[in-house]
């Protein structure tokens, strides 16, 4: 029996084909296509077929975990070396088929790379070395990857995102923020100074700088001079804006930049005047579910922090809608010591947080909806830094990346 | 009765002159035969908006009766009215390259008039009133029966903006419905046993959860 099978009232018979029904669930969220597994398995089928893998969205099965080791040993000393490994999120009957340790990029002589940010499936590094400076693009499930050149100098403080959106192309872009280190004032670059570069997979190339080359519009115009990128570096994609948080004279706000390098946005904040946020601080920005997300601790109860998850439910309004509170006590517990901890990540496709806790170097997942914690990982090493990507599998076999191994 | 698919192999000449008003027009509009044999009319203007018509208008075999196998003549006649509708401001290449968001759209060009904390007014969105009829059309649509017999004619005809309407529409429905809401809706059979649809479920729980 084909998978969409309708029976008109009149006891005509209509059947929707394979093809139109892929294109049906290709639009539709990846909490719902998991859902529809169990519609009947010809469904279960049609939605594990490795073709149509490739045009559905998949949900979120993990976090790639990276640890790095600064080296003792009299030969290297000094050498910073990384490893990788993955924390599975999902039951699963058939174990998954990636590559978690990244073996295809290593096993290259010596790359050693530095995991900076995953985005749609595909997750972006930074090559530390000698003879070759530069980005490496991969995708863990095709085992494709693509290396990018460096962009000019590489003085000063340089965040770099990865943007892409199967949904709207196959290639990728990387957006690459330059500012000067204030401990290590370059000659060169001004205090002020912001550079902007953007890669772009299909062309190939880094563009100029594209801050003061673009006619920046409104408010937004010369946004450089008032604001400087956080601390806070995460980076948040959504609606095809890469969101970043800045710091002004009025405080943070986060800006959304496009792929071209342009400023597109500025968006408040949760407002400075509300007396119950004004001892927050914005700890994480981040994805869920195709809307913006935020996290706020308030330490006014010193060995309680209140986390506060906010999502802005309407980009247009810019009204950021509380989701859900949670004590740090209820998280993590009585501990001896005031618990030093970070939000690792939320989950794309439903409302589960993630903290890695400092103390203990366990990874819990906090369930909003059920407000249940759960252990998932206990890491082993205790000079454990703790870089972790999402991994959302993205099966079809991209153009922009050139390599397979 | 419609008349019967005029026999294509007939010279241009031949059908000009057997024109009178009747019969084939060169140079106007296409004939789509359903399956019951009615022939539904579609202005070539129109028909550039079906990959597979266009093909045939510029190898020139467009002329005489199109069957379209497997349409009914209500079907039809919906395909041709949006393709009528759209046929003025249908730019191929903004199809080809246009931007398909399973999430509501978020208009990406706009000018921000003022400051983050007011919302922001923004240039129409819909200026040809296209978005409004597209909405109207399929909430038209009787029964979902209809919807899917307008995807399958649609993509037959290779009409992608129709099948991405008709898409969309239907991820709409589906989007965040149980798998037993979307058995009934589609009146699909659950062939699992009890126990292979609980051990699905415990696969994917996290799914489950609103």
């Amino acid at each position: 029996m084909e998978a969409g099978y309708f029976k008109m009232s009149a006891g005509a018979v209509t059947v929707l084909p394979d093809d139109p029904l892929v294109e049906i669930l290709s639009r539709v969220p990846a909490k719902s296509v998991c859902r529809f597994k169990c519609v009947s398995k010809a469904w279960c089928d049609l939605i594990a077929d490795p073709d149509n893998r490739k045009k559905l969205r998949q949900p979120m099965q993990g976090l790639f975990v990276q640890t790095s080791e600064v080296s003792d040993s009299e030969v290297d000393n000094g050498c910073i070396s990384f490893s990788y490994s993955f924390t599975d999120l999902t039951v699963r009957s058939v174990p998954l088929d990636i590559d978690t340790c990244f073996s295809f990029l290593t096993e290259m002589t010596g790359i050693a790379a530095f995991m900076l940010h995953s985005c749609n499936g595909l997750i972006l590094f930074r090559q530390h070395q000698e003879s070759s400076e530069g980005y490496i693009v991969c995708n863990p499930t095709t085992r494709q990857w693509s290396a990018v050149p460096a962009c000019g100098s590489c003085e000063g403080i340089i965040h770099t995102y990865l943007a892409f959106d199967p949904a709207v192309s196959s290639h990728f872009h990387l957006v690459q923020f330059q500012m000067p280190d204030v401990h290590f004032p370059m000659p060169c670059m001004h205090e002020d100074v912001v550079l902007l570069h953007v890669y772009s997979s299909e062309t190939g190339t880094w563009s100029q700088n594209q801050i003061d080359e673009q006619k920046e519009q409104g408010q937004l115009e010369g946004w450089h001079h008032q604001f400087t990128l956080d601390a806070v570096y995460q980076c948040a994609f959504v609606n095809s804006f890469l969101h970043l948080i800045v710091w002004g004279s009025d405080g943070k706000h986060i800006l959304a930049v496009d792929v071209q390098g342009k400023a597109r946005r500025m968006i408040t904040m949760l407002r400075m005047a509300d007396e119950s946020q004004r001892h927050s601080i914005t700890c994480y920005l981040g994805q869920s579910q195709g809307h913006l997300h935020c996290v706020t601790i308030d330490s006014a109860d010193k060995n309680n922090d209140k986390l506060s998850t906010w999502v802005l439910q309407d980009y247009d309004t810019q009204e950021w809608v509380l989701k859900s509170t949670v004590n740090s006590l209820d998280v993590f517990g009585e501990t001896r010591v005031t618990p030093e901890y970070q939000v690792v990540d939320i989950h794309q496709d439903c409302n589960v947080l993630f903290f890695l806790q400092q103390l203990t170097c366990e990874l819990i997942a906090y369930n909003m909806d059920r407000k249940e914690v759960s252990v998932i990982a206990t890491f082993k090493d205790y000079k454990f830094r703790g870089d972790f990507a999402c991994y959302v599998p993205y099966f079809s076999e991209s153009p922009a990346l050139t390599n397979k191994h | 009765m419609a008349p019967p698919a005029t026999d294509a192999a007939t010279t241009k000449q031949e059908q000009q002159h057997a024109a009178g008003g009747e019969g084939v027009e060169v140079g106007g509009d296409l004939r789509l035969v359903a399956e019951c044999g009615t022939v539904v009319r579609l202005s070539r203007s129109a028909a550039r908006m079906s990959t597979t018509l266009f093909d045939m208008i510029e190898a020139g075999c467009a002329e005489g009766g199109i069957p379209i196998k497997g349409a009914d003549v209500g079907t039809l006649r919906l395909v041709a009215a949006y393709c009528e509708k759209h046929a003025p401001h249908y730019d191929p290449v903004a199809s080809a390259a246009r931007l398909r968001d399973p999430f509501p759209p978020f208009p990406i060009e706009f000018t921000p008039a003022s400051y983050a904390v007011k919302p922001v007014t923004q240039l129409d969105p819909d200026p040809h009133g296209l978005e409004a009829w597209d909405r109207k059309f399929i909430s038209d649509l009787p029964d979902n029966s209809a919807l899917f017999n307008l995807i399958i004619v649609a993509n037959l005809m290779a009409i992608e903006d129709l099948v991405d309407l008709g898409c969309t529409a239907v991820a709409d429905k589906m989007r965040g419905k149980t798998p037993d809401e979307i058995r009934v809706a589609l009146d699909i059979e659950n062939d699992y046993t009890p126990e292979q649809e609980a051990e699905v479920r415990r696969e994917n729980a996290w799914a489950f959860e609103d």
